[in-house]
């Protein structure tokens, strides 16, 4: 008797046991689960964290396109900066994705997700969300257009350079499109920036009369720059990465720029070594702290650009006003050559100086690659000699991880 | 818990529980002496055909509820007998059973005493090996000694003793000592364990037992279990025993992985056992990663680096996930426990979290009583849906119930730790600015240019030096009528070989076991320990020891200061060793793991084991960047103003576990049956909070909250898992058993509405030796077993890791100010389900010649399917992590052999040799639709090992024209996982009371990522092999274009980059390794007496003594630069990446016991 009671008792709290051991729901308060998310309600969060991607991006791609292209030169150890620094590059360097191609990507698509989700509702028309998402992932695409020899947009195919820059266009055109009814400074700003993003992807695409035309509406004393603060715990998303990757003992300012001595390309010598051991320390100036903006557009560059478009169609004067006045706030006294192909070299000259650091040069490079300025020529030694030579300046590859994980390309 | 080597079985359990009230028996007493209606009178149901003598006895123990008394060792070894005898009584059976043996029997004082007849009465030479006498037995002699030294006369009337001391020696049969062994004097249940020479000593409490006949019984892993008879008195009683080896102990009681029957011959897949106390006795080792280290075949663990407290990577039959954690579950007395690491400060750079301090070795290893290691699938089924790695369950030491003894150890230890390594020089050529009278470099000052000059900062400032350890341990272990009891103490202060690396580490621990009933079981078991552990900044974090000397340079030495010191030469113009010392990274750790275990048996064939447990743990990791005026630390900015992180985590993981068994028997058809079921719950619920803050106004004041901006972070986890499994196990003569079970999984990764995963398990065990055709090759091969099993496991991702999520981000709003925003995070797979990983395994375990070699082999395929790979997803598709998805297959596969072999055993030596072997056949088959991918070099391709180096290969060095020709594209270029591991272990022991102990390890087949060298010979130019000629050091031309190229495309004739040139430096690390060597001398008895203990033992040794590795480049082939990672593509990355070397250390212990 005792034993069945025990037995039964025994039973009971086995079963206990057993219930309480099935429940499987489990609290994840650090997850955010995109189906409790509403994307439309949080438009303004999803586009704001977009542009902030932007602005990171950007940074990222100023340093990296730095080196490849000569602004600066590496004082780091790691072989793989040394690699980029003298042109030599292949598809699995893991620098090309993580530095170049996929900081662009997330900008594209983030901003294009925003626009998606807003596409359908009955004000798209009118969503300074939607003008901004737009405005950025056209910068983003623009850029890649710029300067990878392939785009891809969300997982999409490969595009050509011109396939990418017009898919940069029409974001741009949205951005127009939208807030040529808006009225705020925002929206201003969005529209003047728009003008310039599509600007400079025409001209990159050759598309000289338009990209003039689409330059002159911009004001020229328009200015649009990438924003940032201290925070500590997020620099390396909302501070000036420019600056935060130049108070390392890493970048050093080259020496091409360096002989300028140019107001507009501030360095100062940091007593000692970088990181290398070997090479001396020069430090940009430009940006002095974690909150300085980063210009993204400005009338400057729609100046350049329709002096640039001009030329290439024949005109002269936008351009030689432009050198003259530029050359003057760069402490160069009066340019005289008449020549085409030495008032365009003088205009990439003059474009290298006022953009140093912002991430043109590259591009620049690409689009006229006879007279763009201080690029080490392929075959010349490295800045490490023992590093071997500069290798040809191309069009970046795609990288491999999107190579192998975008079906469009098997 | 019952733990292995505590008491053989459970007949041998029953036994001793029911010897207690042994009575008065003469030595050559009648044959047979029966009273009516007593213990000989009960039916015998035993029904037994060609089994042996002592398997029939335990049977007839077993189903006739009558406690048998004898000695093992005594019976005729290979006697078979067979016995109808389930209609008779006890006495009958006994009859026939011991008929022709020599051995009578008599009932007294509640159980039945086997003893030697009369001369006349042993079996005649030939029938069966003779039994000796009691005085002249070649496997036994006892002695009994009067107090006055005389042989005592007979005693035949119970009388209380007043005083008496039993002691004596145990040795093996060739004559050495047999340390470690159990001696339990099974009427008084007193019980003493060896010392080092084989010496124990039991003293009688005054006036508490009857004088009579008692017998010693003698239990030790490796040798069979013996009683030996002898007669309690007064005054000292000397028993001198002889243990046999046993190669194969198939009747030693696995608890991990098993119900039911739990003896090992019933087992269908192997389940390691590594005996804890001796080798704690023995080894120079510090904690449980180093316990398991190189013991058993199949289980390869990698140290990682020479940071103190660092946890190692531990991998079991290779590495079945690519995604997930390949490290094995930890269980600690059936709770399961953290067993990773503990990443509360990073200390190895950005990407990592490299030399975090391992959960693992909070254990003291000292509380171990042994491990059991369930090594795959096959195995491992019961425990579900997560234990594809395998299970490490820990079995601490209990209390001696029924034992009445107290017995207490202390243990001293010195440990003289050394870096085992010298940092290289760094070399470079004076530059024209050097070379002037006002130089501030003092090695390129007045020399020429181009002048090469050498540096060696490591050594100039003593970055690294020599540690120590020292540390102590009580324990003490005991036990009344009906409990028993453990307790200890352990506290080790180790300082590593930097300033700022030191481990600090308290333990305690108590057990205690009540037994209020025969049917009722209670162990509870408590342990509490805290650890503090200060890392040195490791692997690539910049402010490293090692990374800052080594990729410094001789040009930056300077000599300039006003006090003329020498500075510079590092990595960093500013470090020095006051800099890399003054950081702080500190993680500290409050632990206690609870657990009850109650067993209950309402009736004889209905068995229950429920257990509750827990492992909680406080933990805090506290950083801090001291605020300088000196820019020690130029990338921490605002450079100088100080920087602090301060973390708190609480891990709470709770186990509730139930297993039923019942027992059924069908004499008739010699057919035994286990039925077993049971339910599993773990929870694991892990929160954190952290803070961080820049610009402090003082070092002193480094509260987060004085800095001068300051954020806070916090995380959260928790995962829940369920399973419930039955399993049949059927035993046939008790050698054929035939396992089925199944059992059903959950898990909340996967939420409450994904349907149920279940597991089934198949397996076979049969004691081929005990056939009645073996008895012609029993007197070569005495025992032999075969097993088969087959069973299915599975691993588990974290919770949540199906959903598609968002993750916080903060943005700049259009004021300028911060708020939180989100951006994608992971895509998520609504369709996920756990890694399901497939195991066979064949085996076969033997003993030859005489017991003195057993051989275990074991043969495994174990195939991981719907294997969770971490996708890389397209950068294009804006996600910033890759999804987990169920693709693809890994094959491990391989070979285990575990000899023990006693070539030597005599009575002044000893040699004592075990080798352990395994081979691994690691292939990816199969990747589904994520085809092959590559990671950091490493590629997940079918056709090959799991993270396979992949680089670009070299062609051709085209030394004419200064150039090397590379592939076009990425190739295979070496394992990252040996293909073989063997160890080999020795001991010799002299003159009884000296044991020398040598343990041997090899690795081989796979290569190690040299990014150390790669960054000195390329990046920094430092090293001597580019800077020296050839001939002195240097490489040669064809070696120097090899690793610096420059390198050009094969197809495109385009430069390639250097970096992803890296073939010269994934190097072989193939290697042999001294691991252990040490000399343990027992003191003299004179002397231990003089300090009023029973034995003490001196051990000098050392650790990593000896490193063989012809073919790597650098200073250790089994550094983790990326840690041992819990989960994800970087736990299989064997790189040098700047990582201290594991050390070399010498230790002296002394443990003494009372």
């Amino acid at each position: 008797m005792l034993t069945r009671f025990r037995f039964r008792r025994d039973a009971a709290w086995t079963a206990a046991l057993l219930l309480a051991g099935c429940n499987l729901d489990v609290s994840q308060p650090g997850l955010i689960d995109a189906s409790t998310f509403d994307p439309l309600a949080d438009a303004r969060t999803l586009s704001m964290s977009a542009q902030q991607n932007f602005y990171d991006a950007f940074a990222d791609l100023i340093n990296s396109t730095a080196l490849y292209s000569g602004e600066t030169w590496t004082g780091a150890v790691r072989q793989e900066s040394n690699d980029i620094g003298r042109r030599a590059i292949v598809d699995t360097n893991i620098d090309l994705n993580g530095n170049f191609w996929a900081p662009l990507q997330a900008v594209i698509a983030t901003n294009d997700q925003v626009v998606d989700v807003l596409r359908e509702t009955a004000d798209f028309n009118v969503s300074i969300h939607a003008a901004r998402s737009s405005l950025w992932s056209g910068f983003a695409i623009a850029m890649m257009g710029e300067i990878f020899c392939q785009g891809v947009i969300d997982v999409g195919p490969p595009l050509t350079p011109a396939q990418t820059l017009d898919s940069a266009i029409v974001r741009f055109q949205r951005a127009l499109q939208i807030t040529s009814g808006l009225s705020s400074a925002e929206a201003t700003k969005i529209l003047n920036a728009a003008r310039v993003g599509m600007a400079r992807a025409q001209l990159h695409k050759g598309d000289f009369p338009l990209a003039a035309q689409t330059a002159s509406a911009v004001p020229a004393d328009f200015v649009a720059s990438a924003i940032y603060v201290d925070d500590p715990q997020s620099r390396g998303r909302t501070a000036n990465g420019v600056f935060t990757f130049s108070a390392g003992t890493t970048q050093i300012v080259a020496a091409d720029y360096r002989l300028l001595t140019d107001p507009r390309i501030p360095f100062a010598d940091a007593g000692g070594t970088a990181q290398d051991g070997r090479s001396r320390l020069f430090r940009q100036r430009k940006y002095n702290g974690f909150t300085d903006p980063i210009r993204v557009a400005s009338g400057l560059e729609a100046r350049y650009i329709i002096a640039e478009a001009r030329l290439r169609q024949g005109d002269t004067a936008p351009a030689r006003a432009l050198i003259e006045e530029r050359r003057l706030a760069g402490t160069q006294p009066p340019f005289t050559d008449t020549g085409e192909p030495a008032i365009l070299a003088e205009l990439m000259n003059q474009r290298a100086r006022d953009f140093w650091l912002e991430g043109r040069h590259l591009g620049d490079a690409i689009r006229n690659p006879s007279a763009t300025p201080f690029i080490p020529a392929t075959g010349v030694p490295f800045y490490k000699p023992d590093q071997g030579e500069f290798g040809p300046l191309t069009c970046l590859d795609v990288p491999f991880v999107e190579k192998a994980n975008n079906p469009n390309f098997r | 818990m019952t733990t292995a080597g505590s008491i053989g079985s459970p007949v041998a359990r029953a036994l001793l529980a029911l010897a207690m009230t042994a009575g008065s028996v003469a030595a050559h007493a009648p044959r047979a002496q029966s009273e009516a209606g007593g213990l000989l009178a009960r039916p015998a149901n035993l029904q037994v055909e060609h089994i042996s003598l002592q398997r029939a006895l335990q049977e007839l123990t077993r189903l006739s509820g009558v406690p048998l008394a004898y000695s093992p060792s005594m019976l005729p070894g290979r006697r078979k007998v067979s016995c109808r005898c389930a209609r008779v009584s006890v006495a009958t059976a006994l009859d026939s059973l011991l008929h022709g043996t020599g051995f009578a029997y008599r009932e007294a004082d509640g159980q039945v005493m086997l003893v030697p007849g009369p001369p006349g009465s042993l079996p005649a030479a030939g029938a069966d090996p003779p039994l000796p006498g009691t005085a002249a037995l070649g496997a036994l002699s006892a002695t009994l000694l009067g107090a006055d030294g005389a042989q005592p006369p007979f005693i035949t009337q119970p009388a209380l003793v007043h005083a008496a001391t039993i002691a004596g020696s145990v040795t093996s049969e060739g004559g050495g000592p047999v340390a470690g062994a159990l001696v339990t004097s099974l009427r008084s249940r007193l019980s003493a364990t060896t010392d080092a020479t084989g010496r124990f000593r039991i003293v009688v409490p005054v006036g508490r037992i009857a004088a009579g006949p008692d017998a010693l019984r003698l239990e030790r892993i490796g040798y069979g279990s013996t009683d030996v008879p002898f007669e309690l008195h007064n005054g000292d009683i000397r028993v001198d025993a002889v243990l046999p080896l046993q190669a194969v102990a198939l009747d030693q009681v696995v608890v991990t992985g098993t119900a039911g029957n739990q003896e090992r011959r019933a087992q269908a897949a192997v389940i390691g056992t590594i005996d804890a106390a001796e080798v704690v006795r023995q080894s120079p080792i510090q904690n449980v990663t180093q316990m398991l280290q190189a013991r058993l075949p199949g289980i390869n663990i990698t140290e990682s680096s020479g940071t103190t407290g660092a946890a190692a990577r531990i991998h079991i039959r290779g590495a079945s996930s690519i995604s997930l954690s390949n490290q094995p579950l930890v269980f600690l007395d059936g709770v399961r426990i953290d067993g990773g690491t503990r990443g509360l400060v990073n200390v190895s750079g950005a990407l990592t979290v490299g030399q975090a301090p391992s959960a693992l070795n909070d254990l003291n290893p000292g509380d171990i009583e042994s491990i059991e290691v369930v090594k795959g699938p096959a195995a491992a089924t019961l425990y579900g849906a997560d234990a594809s790695a395998g299970v490490i369950q820990i079995i601490t030491k209990r209390g001696r119930m029924g034992s009445r003894s107290f017995a207490q150890e202390f243990t001293f230890e010195y440990d003289h730790i050394m870096p085992n390594f010298e940092v290289p020089s760094n070399w470079a050529r004076c530059t024209a600015a050097l070379i002037a009278p006002t130089s501030p470099n003092p090695l390129c000052r007045g020399q020429d240019t181009g002048t090469l000059v050498s540096d060696n900062p490591a050594g100039r400032i003593h970055a690294f030096r020599n540690g120590r350890l020292g540390s102590f341990r009580y324990t003490a272990r005991g036990g009344g009528e009906s409990y028993g009891y453990f307790a200890s103490f352990g506290i080790a202060d180790e300082r590593g070989t930097t300033l700022n690396d030191r481990l600090e580490q308290r333990s305690g621990r108590v057990n205690f076991t009540f037994a209020p009933t025969p049917r009722l079981t209670f162990d509870a078991g408590m342990g509490l320990v805290r650890t503090e552990n200060e890392l040195p900044r490791s692997d690539q974090d910049a402010y490293g020891y090692y990374i800052q000397s080594i990729l410094g340079s001789p040009l930056t030495v300077r000599d300039d200061a006003s006090d003329g010191s020498i500075r510079g030469g590092m990595l960093f113009a500013s470090t020095s060793l006051e800099s890399l010392s003054s950081i702080i990274s500190r993680v500290s750790a409050l632990r206690v793991t609870p657990s009850v275990q109650v067993r209950f048996a309402p009736v004889p064939w209905f068995s229950n084991r429920i257990t509750l447990g827990a492992d909680i743990t406080e933990g805090t990791g506290f950083q801090l960047f001291p605020r300088n005026d000196q820019g020690w630390y130029p990338d921490r900015l605002p450079a100088g103003n100080g920087d602090v992180e301060s973390t708190q985590e609480a891990d709470r993981s709770y186990t509730v576990d139930y297993l039923g068994n019942v027992h059924a028997e069908w004499p008739s058809a010699r057919l035994a049956s286990d039925l077993s079921f049971g339910s599993q719950f773990i929870q694991r619920v892990s929160s954190r909070l952290s803070g961080a803050g820049a610009g402090l106004a003082t070092n002193t004041a480094y509260l987060v909250t004085n800095a001068a901006v300051s954020t806070v972070g916090q995380g959260f986890g928790e995962s829940r898992s369920h399973g419930l499994f039955v399993q049949e196990q059927i035993g046939w003569r008790d050698r054929l058993f035939l396992q089925f079970g199944l059992r059903a999984d959950r898990n909340s990764a996967f939420g409450s509405e994904v349907g149920t995963f279940h597991l089934p398990k198949f397996g076979a065990s049969w004691v081929v030796s005990e056939e009645p055709f073996w008895d012609g090759l029993s007197a070569v091969v005495p025992t032999v077993r075969l097993r088969a099993a087959w069973g299915t496991t599975g691993r588990s991702p974290s919770s949540g890791a199906s959903l598609e999520t968002w993750s916080t981000a903060k943005f700049v709003n259009e004021n300028g100010q911060l708020e939180l925003g989100i951006v994608p995070g992971n895509p998520g797979n609504a369709d996920l389900k756990p890694e399901r990983g497939k195991e066979l395994e064949l085996g076969f375990d033997a003993a030859l010649l005489n017991d003195r070699l057993g051989i275990e082999f074991t043969w495994f395929d174990k195939t991981t399917t719907d294997l969770l790979v971490s996708v890389p997803v397209s950068p294009s598709s804006g996600f910033g992590a890759s999804p987990l998805g169920n693709i693809g297959e890994v094959v491990n596969r391989g070979a285990e052999l575990m000899l023990h072999a006693t070539p030597v055993s005599r009575r002044n030596l000893v040699w004592d040799v075990r080798l352990n072997a395994s081979t691994l056949h690691n292939e990816v088959t199969g990747l589904g639709t994520a085809g092959t991918f590559i990671h950091n070099f490493r590629a997940f391709v079918p056709g090959r090992q799991i993270a396979a180096w992949w680089v670009h290969r070299i062609r051709e060095v085209d030394e004419a024209a200064q150039r090397v020709i590379v592939s076009d594209t990425a190739e295979f270029s070496g394992n990252q996982l040996p293909t073989f591991h063997a160890s080999l272990a020795t001991t010799l022991t002299l003159w009884r009371n000296l044991r020398v102990y040598a343990q041997l390890e090899r690795k081989s087949g796979y290569h190690v990522l040299n990014l150390n060298q790669e960054f000195r010979d390329r990046s920094a130019r430092s090293s001597a092999s580019v800077n020296l000629p050839a001939g002195q050091g240097g490489y040669d031309t064809v070696d120097r274009l090899r690793r610096l190229g420059p390198y050009i495309s094969e197809r495109t004739g385009l430069p390639v980059g250097v970096a992803n040139v890296k073939e010269p430096y994934v190097q072989k690390g193939d290697h042999f390794r001294l691991r252990e060597l040490t000399a343990t001398l027992a003191l003299p008895m004179s002397l231990v007496r003089r300090i009023g203990a029973s034995a003490a033992a001196l051990t000098v040794g050392g650790r990593n003594l000896g490193l063989w590795a012809a073919d790597f480049e650098g200073h250790d082939p089994e550094v983790l630069g990326f840690g041992p990672h819990p989960t994800g593509l970087n736990q299989i990355f064997n790189s040098d990446v700047f990582t201290t070397p594991p050390s070399r250390r010498w230790i002296v212990r002394l443990n003494v016991q009372y």
